[in-house]
């Protein structure tokens, strides 16, 4: 059950960072690179970040 | 069984009753009006909600504790205590986890980052580390 725990947290602050990263105008490429995310999933959560944050 | 149970929430809510006494009537009643098992839980359960309203204070009692219908209320309350301390346990597994899931990721990332030619202040910043954990990270490189 720890582990689970674990696994959930990591996975919780890759995506953090990636959206971080994202913001901050880098490719979908480098940060899938640098958070050791596929590149659908970074996809994602630059897709969702457009969803909540809308740039005005 | 509607019997019983009229005669134990009397006792139960009976403030003029000594303890003693009500202990006393209880016992008597439990074993003068018998009651299958199946129908002892319900009425326990019945019970327990008058239990929980008014007699708390007569549970300190060792004896009453033996009574079929009040042992059959303990069991009850004993067994769904121990399911929620294991449920809360296993939560607290969990979220410890997450926690220590978080800093080892993030100390992962930092390193990442540092690679990459970040600076240690934009780093320190992006992963929510402090300078001097993000410099001590940059030593180990």
């Amino acid at each position: 059950m720890r582990e689970e725990g674990i696994e959930k947290g990591k996975m919780e602050e890759k995506r953090n960072l990636a959206a971080e990263l994202l913001r901050e105008g880098f490719s979908v490429e480098k940060v899938a690179k640098i958070v050791k995310l596929s590149l659908d999933e970074v996809e994602a959560i630059g897709a969702s970040i457009h969803l909540n944050q809308p740039e005005s | 069984m509607k019997w019983k149970q009229l005669v134990q929430v009397f006792i139960l809510t009976n403030p003029n009753l000594k303890s003693n006494v009500a202990e006393a009537l209880f016992y008597f009643i439990d074993y003068l009006l018998y009651l299958p098992h199946e129908l002892t839980k319900q009425l326990t359960k019945d019970l327990s909600i008058n239990i929980e309203k008014e007699a708390k204070h007569m549970l300190y009692s060792e004896k009453l504790k033996e009574a079929p219908t009040f042992a059959e209320y303990f069991k009850t309350v004993r067994e769904e205590g121990f399911e929620k301390g294991i449920e809360k346990g296993l939560e607290m597994g969990i979220e410890k986890g997450i926690e220590k899931g978080k800093m080892e990721e993030r100390r992962n990332l930092a390193a990442e980052l540092l690679r990459e030619g970040f600076s240690v202040e934009k780093v320190a910043k992006m992963v929510k580390l402090s300078l001097d954990e993000v410099k001590e990270i940059g030593k180990n490189l």
